[in-house]
Formats: structure tokens, C-alpha cells, sequence
């Protein structure tokens, strides 16, 4: 099974801006918190045939393939190119799209959101652009007997729901979808050293497009907390704050 | 302007965050409610605060619903698609920002039509933030944050007639879901859009007791939510983590329990209206971001919410000792 996963690589701390409002990605960078996972699924659904790691970013980027190659990635591609900075979430979506159908995937992965953004559209727009089908917030992932199908378990705050398709397909994964492996020396070592392969936008065809919608203006939401200690019963003080905020 | 907004509904009833849906799109002119299941008298009472034009038709796969919606939009002439942020409508978001080539917009928390265009209040950075975005052909996908959004604009309900959504045919292969079936118990109230949030950490010792805690929240109507350590010791399920890689939320109150308070867990709840912290380290990070500071042994506490002891004036013996603590600077 041919798995491609989509990983991103976000800021490590609370992300800052640059003075044209653009994010600034010029500080130390991580793997998005559920990508861990995503990674983790795609070299198990992969089961000995390749999982190939792709992520569209700066050249900071590289650190987030590293890791994912450590954690059993078979190869590693890296999209980055300077004409692609400040493009829009659909050109994102079609340059993905692009490595993904140069890559001849049957299985396509990635987070269900990212840990900056957070919008979890992503795995949409990559299904409608290739017309696949999408499981959506899934863990508990397998390939049918005949390798033709994808099942997942699908949790949400009402219950949960078992879902089929059939190959080729996208799947975003949820948080804690498999118990992330301990690193062993000889993945530490290929992750630091193996080649990475790098795109450009003409690469694949793809010419970006500038987003039609900007950020002007950033305010930092100061909440100013009272600190009041309370020295009264915490039980009779939590009861009565239920009491009210129950009634209003 | 008209905008159309995907709401949802279960057990007959609409979501919490489809109301902040259609609170965001009243704002900004006609709105069209869209539903893929058959919207029951009490939802079509919810929508008729918001709108008197509902659409709905029993459609159980995402990406054919998404093709209708498009239709629907591009029947009305709307501009403008409002979303709650769950799975299915952030599939939807994503399809139709494709097909039509809109910007997608998220964590709204409100939207006004001006001179400029369409301009978009956001929540950044689990609340620390706030961005304003401009969108200057007017048209785009908006996915609300639940909670952030004011609705006083409600108005007496209307009676709503729905129609029935199109038939749309995609060529995209079909999800099917196999069984679905609600959590056993009663169901908790969702964490994303619960007024009231209680919620535990390492500090409450075993997953004994932080199950009580989640069961005296369910109890009165409030939501359950688990700093990191618990989730990863297996205590409970990764649904209930509030923090950076689990739920941002905004509640009215959120009461932390034995949470020491790390960074990650703290980007998750900041923009709480009011926090309660019990913990019995006074230096416990969370204490700088809390409203009411309680030095107490949150074990007990728990406990004694949990086992409801009927207090009487010997019952003073039980309570838990209060630290005299003067922040430090």
C-alpha cells in the first residue's frame, strides 16, 4: 500500500508576526502536534511497501521531515519554493494535490488539524481536488483483505461511528489514533542523513496565487485576572458558582 | 448579501455551534439554513430566531452534501457559506472552497459587510489573540469559533416552511457509515460550545477520581475536560483534553482541578471568562491565570463534590485545610 502523509511544521512557540502581518517563520519550528500520530499510521498502513512524508514550507521545514523519516518514513519530499510564500490555501492544496498524484498514492494522510492554525480543512480541499473520498477525524485505520477498501473509527461528543471507503482515499487523522514508537538507533540515523527530495511550484506545475484574504490587524486579548485567593470551603464556594451560572 | 449555513442537528436538536453559525450570518444579511438530515419542529423553532429560509433532505454522504450546498449557494446567489467546526461541515468548508474558489476564514467570531468588503473578527492563538481579516471580494467560507460568538441579535421566532435541497450527483466514491451508536451514558455536554467546563489533571491522583469529577460534571450539566497528563496515562479519552493539541475552548467558567498548568494546557482555556484553580502548590503555574485562586488539596475537594456529603456542623472536620498564600511577585 502506498501511503503519502502530509506533514506540517509550525512555529515551536506562540507564533509572532511580522510587520506586514504575514506569519513570521523565521524562529525554531516543530511537527504539529497530531502529525506524530498521522506519521505513525502511514508507516503502519504501509506494511512494508513505501510511506512518503511531504510537507510545502521554509527551508526550516526540513527538522518536521527528519523527524517523520525517524519515525519510519521511507522518503521525504519538501516543497519550497520562495514564490510560494503568502500563497493561498488553495494553492497549498494543489501543489499537495500534485505530489500526490506524481507519487501514484492509494492511501493519503494527514493531521485533523494543525496545532497553529487549527482550521482542519485541509484534508477537504485535497479530497475534492484529487475527487477522492474522505474519512474524516478518524483513528483505528485498516486496509480491507482485498486492498481495495479503508475503514475507520470516527469518535466526536456524541458517539461513535464506524466509516468505509474505497482505495484511493484520504484520511485525517485524530490524536492518539496508535502509541508513538521510541526512536531506534538505526531510524535516528537515516532520519539525520538520508536525502530529501525538493519541489518547486514549477516543479509541479502549479503557479501560486496570492491570498485574497489578509490579516490587518492583530490585537493581543488582555484578560487582566483578579488572583483573589478564597480561604472559605472550596466545595459550598463551587456549588454555589454552579448555582448561578446555571441560572443566568 | 445572503448567506447560507450549514447546521446540524442531534438527537432532533441543533448543535450549540450551528446557532453560532447563524448568529454570524444574520449579521450580515438573508440567510439560508441547510441541513442534511430532516430538521425536527424544535430546530425549525431554533432557526426561525435567525431566518425563515431552511432547506433539508436526508444526505448521508459529506461529499455529496458538499456538491448540494454548492448548488444552493450559487441558486440564492449567496456569497457567504457559515459553518459549525465539526468534522463533516470542515470536510464541507474544505470541498467548497474548491469547487467555488473561496478563502476559507476560521475561528470566526463575528462578521461585518463594509466598504472594504467583507471584514472577519477571528480568535488567534487559542484566545490569546485577535485578528481582524479582511476579505476583499466579499465571498468566502467562514467556520465559527463556538462560544466567542455574541447572539443578542435573536430575534422572536418566525414560522420556517423548509424546502427540499436538490438532487446533486458527484463522481467522487461514496463514505459509508457502517454503525453508529451514542456514547452509553447520557450524553456529556460538549466541551466546545459547554458555558460551564470542570476539568482535572495529574493532581487528582487516579482515574478513579477524575471519573467522578466527569461524573459530578454530568451531573449538573457541565462539561468534562483533562489537562495532557491524564490522557496520556490512559485516565481518560483524548476527546476531553483542552489544550493546544486538543479543544480550545472559551466557557463562561472553567474550574481546573489539580492542573499544575502548562503552557500547552493553558492555551486551551484562556479566554475562560472566569477560572477557578485548585491546586495544593501555591507556585503552581496556573494560579497567574486565575480569577479565584483556592490552595486545597483537589483530591479532596473532589471527593467530597462527588460523594455529595450532606454538610452539618460537624462536617466542618472534613474540609480541607486553607493555605494562608500571598501571590508571588
Amino acid at each position: 500500500m502506498k501511503v503519502v502523509v502530509l506533514v506540517k511544521d509550525v512555529p515551536a512557540e506562540l507564533a509572532q508576526y511580522t510587520a506586514a502581518l504575514t506569519l513570521d517563520r523565521s524562529g525554531e519550528s516543530a511537527m504539529s502536534g497530531v502529525d506524530v500520530f498521522t506519521v505513525g499510521e502511514g508507516v503502519r498502513l504501509a506494511a512494508g511497501d513505501e510511506c512518503v512524508v511531504v510537507t510545502m514550507g521554509p527551508a526550516g521545514a526540513i527538522v518536521t521531515l527528519r523527524e517523520a523519516l525517524m519515525l519510519g518514513a521511507s522518503r521525504a519530499i519538501h516543497v519550497f519554493d520562495e514564490a510560494l510564500v503568502g500563497s493561498d490555501a488553495l494553492t497549498t492544496t494543489r501543489i499537495l494535490a500534485a505530489v500526490i498524484e506524481r507519487e501514484a498514492a492509494d492511501v493519503v494522510l494527514l493531521g485533523r488539524e494543525s496545532s497553529d492554525a487549527r482550521m482542519g480543512t485541509l484534508a477537504g480541499m485535497v479530497a475534492e481536488v484529487l475527487s477522492w473520498p474522505l474519512l474524516s477525524a478518524v483513528d483505528e485505520l485498516s486496509i480491507g483483505v482485498d486492498a481495495t477498501s479503508l475503514s475507520a473509527r470516527r469518535r466526536d461528543d456524541y458517539g461513535t461511528a464506524r466509516v468505509r471507503t474505497t482505495l484511493p482515499a484520504v484520511a485525517s487523522v485524530a490524536e492518539y489514533a496508535n502509541s508513538p514508537v521510541e526512536v531506534g538507533a538505526r531510524d535516528l540515523e537515516r532520519g539525520l542523513t538520508a536525502q530529501i527530495e525538493v519541489l518547486t511550484a514549477a516543479d509541479l506545475g502549479v503557479s501560486p496565487a496570492a491570498s485574497v484574504a489578509a490579516v490587518f490587524e492583530v490585537t493581543t486579548v488582555e484578560r487582566v485576572r483578579r488572583h483573589e485567593l478564597f480561604t472559605g470551603d472550596p466545595v459550598e464556594y463551587l456549588e454555589s458558582l454552579l448555582a448561578e451560572s446555571a441560572a443566568s | 448579501m445572503t448567506s447560507v449555513v450549514v447546521v446540524e442537528q442531534v438527537g432532533g436538536a441543533l448543535t450549540e455551534a450551528s446557532i453560532d453559525a447563524l448568529a454570524v450570518a444574520a449579521g450580515l444579511g438573508a440567510v439560508v439554513a441547510v441541513s442534511c438530515s430532516m430538521l425536527s419542529d424544535a430546530s425549525l423553532a431554533a432557526i426561525g430566531r435567525w431566518t425563515p429560509l431552511a432547506l433539508h433532505a436526508q444526505i448521508d454522504d459529506t461529499a455529496v452534501f458538499a456538491a448540494t450546498v454548492a448548488v444552493v449557494l450559487v441558486k440564492h446567489d449567496a456569497d457567504i457559506l457559515v459553518a459549525a467546526p465539526s468534522a463533516a461541515s470542515r470536510e464541507i468548508a474544505g470541498r467548497l472552497a474548491v469547487r467555488l474558489s473561496l478563502p476559507i476564514v476560521s475561528a470566526v467570531s463575528a462578521a461585518a459587510l463594509d466598504g472594504a468588503g467583507l471584514t472577519v473578527k477571528t480568535v488567534a492563538d487559542g484566545g490569546q489573540r485577535a485578528a481582524l481579516v479582511q476579505v476583499a471580494t466579499g465571498r468566502a467560507v467562514l467556520i465559527v469559533q463556538p462560544a466567542a460568538v455574541s447572539r443578542l441579535a435573536a430575534a422572536p421566532t418566525r414560522d420556517v416552511d423548509p424546502g427540499t435541497l436538490p438532487t446533486v450527483i458527484t463522481r467522487i466514491r461514496a463514505v459509508t457509515v457502517e454503525s453508529w451508536a451514542p456514547h452509553s451514558e447520557a450524553p456529556p455536554a460538549p466541551l466546545d460550545s459547554a458555558r460551564i467546563v470542570l476539568a482535572g489533571g495529574r493532581g487528582l491522583g487516579s482515574a478513579e477520581r477524575l471519573y467522578a469529577l466527569e461524573s459530578f460534571a454530568r451531573s449538573r450539566g457541565a462539561a468534562f475536560g483533562s489537562s495532557r497528563a491524564p490522557v496520556e496515562a490512559g485516565w481518560t479519552g483524548y476527546n476531553t483534553l483542552v489544550g493546544q493539541t486538543g479543544a480550545t475552548i472559551a466557557p463562561d467558567v472553567y474550574v481546573a482541578f489539580g492542573i499544575s498548568g502548562a503552557p500547552q494546557h493553558l492555551a486551551g482555556f484562556r479566554s475562560a471568562k472566569l477560572i477557578v484553580a485548585i491546586n495544593n502548590d501555591p507556585t503552581a503555574p496556573i494560579f497567574d491565570e486565575a480569577d479565584v485562586v483556592i490552595v486545597a488539596d483537589a483530591r479532596e475537594v473532589v471527593d467530597r463534590l462527588a460523594g455529595q456529603i450532606l454538610r452539618s456542623a460537624s462536617s466542618a472536620a472534613t474540609q480541607p485545610s486553607i493555605a494562608h498564600f500571598t501571590r508571588a511577585e
